[in-house]
């Protein structure tokens, strides 16, 4: 029954340092981070460890489990490895001697492996860091903070309202399978390839259906465009510790090196 | 006269042209709870929708003496909530807590007399310790009272309630019964659960495809076989 966003929440209610930290405080070091992650030019070892280091401290505070993290990172990983695991066999300078033959015209050159390298590790440690911003800080604290820090309501509602209703379709295609699967639809055939079809349109409409009412229900209690509570959390002392010595550390390792 | 709200020649039709309210007019007296019943499709939740603005009325809706317009529309909607019948559709905040102070907030009340607000809502509907709950975990009965919870943090003048029994095992039943007859005030109930409207109600409306065609007490109403068969309502 549960899917979807059971899993993000699954560790957000830890007790760690890392989710006592105020949302907000968190989004900025991590853009900071992805930032500064994404804009080094060639691979560089030094700061990728650095970088590592910095995202292993957060991490061991966090309290979160390794295996957990790493599950989520092989999803991602699996994409990079499609989109960009030919680049090695591929890219290379005018006149640069292969690494290796494979076979025949197949390839391996070192620039090629460099640029697949550095798109790995970037992907990886801001994936990462992304993954622990988001298990350490309920979803709704998490928009607010987003809400706060001034990003668009349209865009911090619309994810708002796809976060709620994930759920909800999930379940209702779920519901849609097993009704046909009772009246012997197996979806191993061809011919149940219009079957897919039929369930997808229907989920559409019923989703379409669906926005109408709650935009009803929403504009019955006065609804304006403002979706939160304005609860604002206020930024702690640790909070600005935080902010401070983290991006002390990953713009000053970059600027160093 | 005490009459809170006043419809006079009201009708409605859907952009597809399919025509679901004709011509209806009744009264409703302050602290009455009026049960509009009807078979599916009668047209009961679009005259929900008709008293509250959010489909605007052909004819004439007027609420506390005062006419709904695109002009009046915001106050009066404050003062008339609806619950509607799919608590998915009603709880759309990712926690119980936003869905509760949503009302509120959009009414422009500052954050601490919003948390106030939500407190004593979560008390009197006895929802303590399901504040920051996602709506996807409750049970369907947590999820109706919670809608219930929703309107009545905007405290409201008039509540309207579109099928509040359904899909309700009979326990979770009594319950929002008990619910209803407890927030009292003036309240409006569309259903086809004649039980209830025995229970909690003391005037019926009955639609028959969009035409008012019965009104009186509940007893007079529900005795007249005839007119609950036509209607198919038995």
């Amino acid at each position: 029954m549960t899917t979807g966003t059971g899993n993000t929440e699954l560790y957000s209610g830890l007790h760690s340092p890392v989710h006592r930290l105020n949302p907000k405080s968190k989004i900025v070091v991590l853009i900071a981070f992805i930032v500064l992650c994404s804009t080094i030019g060639s691979f560089s070892p030094v700061l990728y460890g650095a970088y590592l280091v910095f995202l292993t401290a957060v991490f061991i505070f966090s309290g979160i489990p390794l295996l957990y993290i790493i599950k989520r990172l092989s999803v991602i990983l699996f994409l990079v490895i499609i989109v960009a695991g030919f680049t090695p066999f591929i890219r290379h300078l005018p006149g640069e001697n292969a690494l290796a033959v494979i076979s025949g015209s197949i390839k391996l050159y070192r620039t090629g492996l460099m640029v697949f390298l550095n798109i790995l590790v970037r992907v990886c440690l801001s994936v990462s860091a992304l993954l622990i911003l988001i298990l350490t800080a309920p979803f709704t604290e998490l928009m607010e903070g987003f809400a706060e820090l001034k990003v668009p309501a349209l865009i911090v509602n619309i994810i708002n309202l796809t976060y709620r209703y994930l759920s909800v379709i999930t379940d209702e295609a779920l519901r849609m399978k097993r009704a046909a699967v009772s009246r012997g639809y197996s979806g191993r055939w061809l011919w149940h390839a219009g079957a897919v079809g039929r369930i997808t349109g229907s989920l559409f409409l019923r989703s379409y259906e669906r926005s109408e009412r709650v935009y009803y229900a929403m504009l019955s209690r006065g609804y304006t465009g403002i979706m939160f509570s304005k609860k604002t959390l206020p930024l702690r002392r640790t909070d600005w510790f935080f902010i401070g010595v983290s991006l002390f550390y990953i713009a000053g390792i970059r600027l160093a090196v | 006269m005490n009459s809170v709200i006043s419809v006079r020649h009201l009708s409605f039709s859907y952009p597809d042209g399919n025509r679901a309210l004709k011509d209806v007019s009744f009264e409703i007296d302050a602290d009455r709870c009026v049960a509009v019943i009807g078979s599916n499709g009668a047209g009961k939740s679009t005259l929900l929708l008709n008293l509250n603005g959010v489909l605007m009325p052909e004819g004439e809706v007027v609420l506390f003496g005062k006419t709904l317009t695109n002009k009046t529309v915001r106050e009066l909607r404050r003062r008339i909530a609806i619950v509607f019948q799919n608590p998915d559709d009603q709880l759309f905040c990712s926690n119980i807590y936003e869905d509760i102070a949503f009302g509120p907030v959009n009414h422009g009340l500052k954050s601490a007399e919003v948390d106030k607000i939500v407190q004593e809502t979560v008390k009197k509907l006895k929802l303590e310790g399901l504040e920051n709950r996602n709506p996807f975990h409750l049970s369907y009965g947590e999820k109706k009272r919670v809608a219930i919870a929703t309107v009545y943090s905007m405290n409201p003048d008039i509540y309207c309630f579109d099928e509040p029994t359904a899909n309700l095992d009979p326990r979770g039943r009594r319950e929002i019964a008990g619910l209803i007859r407890e927030i009292g005030g003036t309240r409006i109930i569309v259903t086809h659960d004649l039980d209830l409207v025995k229970d909690v109600c003391s005037q019926v409306i009955v639609l028959d495809k969009g035409i008012k065609e019965a009104e009186g007490n509940v007893n007079e109403v529900l005795s007249d076989e005839k007119l609950l068969y036509k209607c198919g309502l038995l």
